[in-house]
């Protein structure tokens, strides 16, 4: 059987760390090289969430679509998106990293 | 000679995988860091193409990406196998210009039935993208230069035109409706080759364009007028047949008067080629080629 059980929404989502249709600033955060640099310094308009693995992302960490005026668009974690003080964006990125270390700490101490 | 690359939403359409979960995959997982354009676009290798088939192939079979992720060192082995493997037999695959060939003495014979099963073999086999680029319209072109150098009759040409026509109208049936932008297109008024528009279509609606189609010879004031009703984001015009300088120049003239001020207007087509200082001075945009589908599409 074909399974696809990713979620790509355009509508509000409850527990989602942004709204559709909100106006956000793309800002340098991430470190890992894979964010569109066009993008950086650009503002543009929420149109989506993105869950690509529903089951330990949904509702709060998506990651946001965002259309740029004549750029197109892209998607974004969203301690990339000027859309709260930059201390909460590190708290949220802080926490979306330890989420993922302790995950997988936990697998490893399985047998 | 350099490696042929795609555009994400080719790459997504060739590995059925939607353009936001290659996106999602690659910033979260890491899975591809394909390469970048000068303008900064993504550009997929034949290769990531096929990593992203895998990738499909396991979470289609309930594996968590995040899992299948950590495949990707087995898979790209098996990848550079296989490759290896085809290496030594490259005839194993029917080629387009095969395809394209016994359409072409199909055509030669009036094997309208002949025509359609090659289609049909076209179609089955690849991508719809894949099969316009690399069959459909390279045919057409042969199709008309045969014409033009008498080795077909009108009939012959019509006989292989009506043949693509159909399965390009079926092809846009079946094509993604799109969301974010909104392209109307139509022929010059006196344009009747219409398989260019057609294929513009096809292309724009697999980037996710919103398109009306408006099909050949449409006069100058009802696309205006449909163009006020409908509001698009920009109108991509088709001209094929070779005209004067100064018939394709009133005619553009009169099309662009009758759009809105500050609407974007494209052009494409032989004609338009052979006349771009025409187009440069009305302020119409001549499409060139691949960096113009996403400066359309704004990708």
């Amino acid at each position: 059987m074909i399974q696809d059980p990713s979620l790509i929404i355009c509508h509000d989502v409850d527990g989602a760390p942004v709204r559709i249709g909100a106006k956000v600033k793309v800002v340098p955060h991430s470190e890992d090289g894979t964010i569109s640099q066009r993008f950086l310094g650009q503002t543009g308009i929420v149109v989506g969430l993105v869950f690509d693995d529903p089951a330990t992302q949904y509702p709060d960490d998506p990651l946001i679509q965002v259309l740029v005026e004549g750029l197109g668009e892209d998607l974004f974690f969203p301690e990339e998106l000027e859309l709260a003080p930059e201390w909460a964006r590190n708290r949220i990125a802080q926490h979306r990293q330890a989420v993922r270390t302790g995950g997988r700490s936990s697998l490893e101490r399985l047998p | 000679m350099a490696e042929r690359t795609y555009r994400i939403n080719i790459a997504a359409e060739l590995a059925g995988v939607r353009v936001e979960l290659i996106r999602a995959w690659e910033r979260r997982y890491g899975v591809l860091t394909p390469r970048r354009t000068p303008a900064g676009y993504r550009a997929y290798t034949d290769r990531d193409v096929a990593v992203l088939k895998q990738l499909k192939r396991l979470t289609d079979e309930g594996v968590a990406i995040s899992e299948a992720a950590k495949l990707l060192p087995q898979l790209m082995e098996g990848l550079e196998a296989e490759v290896a493997g085809r290496g030594a037999s490259q005839d194993a695959r029917p080629h387009a210009e095969t395809w394209r060939e016994s359409m072409l003495a199909a055509t030669q014979a009036y094997d309208q039935p002949r025509v359609s099963d090659v289609l049909d073999e076209v179609l089955a086999a690849l991508p719809p993208l894949k099969a316009f680029d690399e069959v459909l319209a390279p045919l057409l072109c042969d199709v008309g230069e045969r014409w033009e150098s008498g080795t077909l009759t009108v009939a012959q040409e019509h006989l292989v035109s009506q043949m693509v026509r159909a399965r390009l109208v079926s092809l846009l049936h079946a094509a993604p409706l799109g969301r974010h932008r909104h392209g109307v297109l139509a022929c010059f008024p006196e344009e009747e080759h219409e398989m260019g528009l057609l294929g513009a279509a096809l292309r724009l609606r697999h980037l996710g364009v919103r398109v009306t189609l408006l099909g050949q010879r449409v006069p100058a004031e009802d696309l205006g007028r449909a163009v006020l009703a409908l509001r698009p984001d920009f109108v991509g015009l088709s001209t094929v047949a070779s005209r004067s300088a100064e018939d394709f120049e009133d005619t553009l003239t009169r099309l662009r008067q009758a759009l809105p001020r500050g609407l974007p207007v494209w052009v494409g087509g032989a004609a338009a080629r052979s006349h771009q200082a025409v187009c440069e001075r009305l302020a119409v945009h001549v499409f060139q080629g691949e960096e113009d589908w996403d400066r359309l599409a704004g990708t």
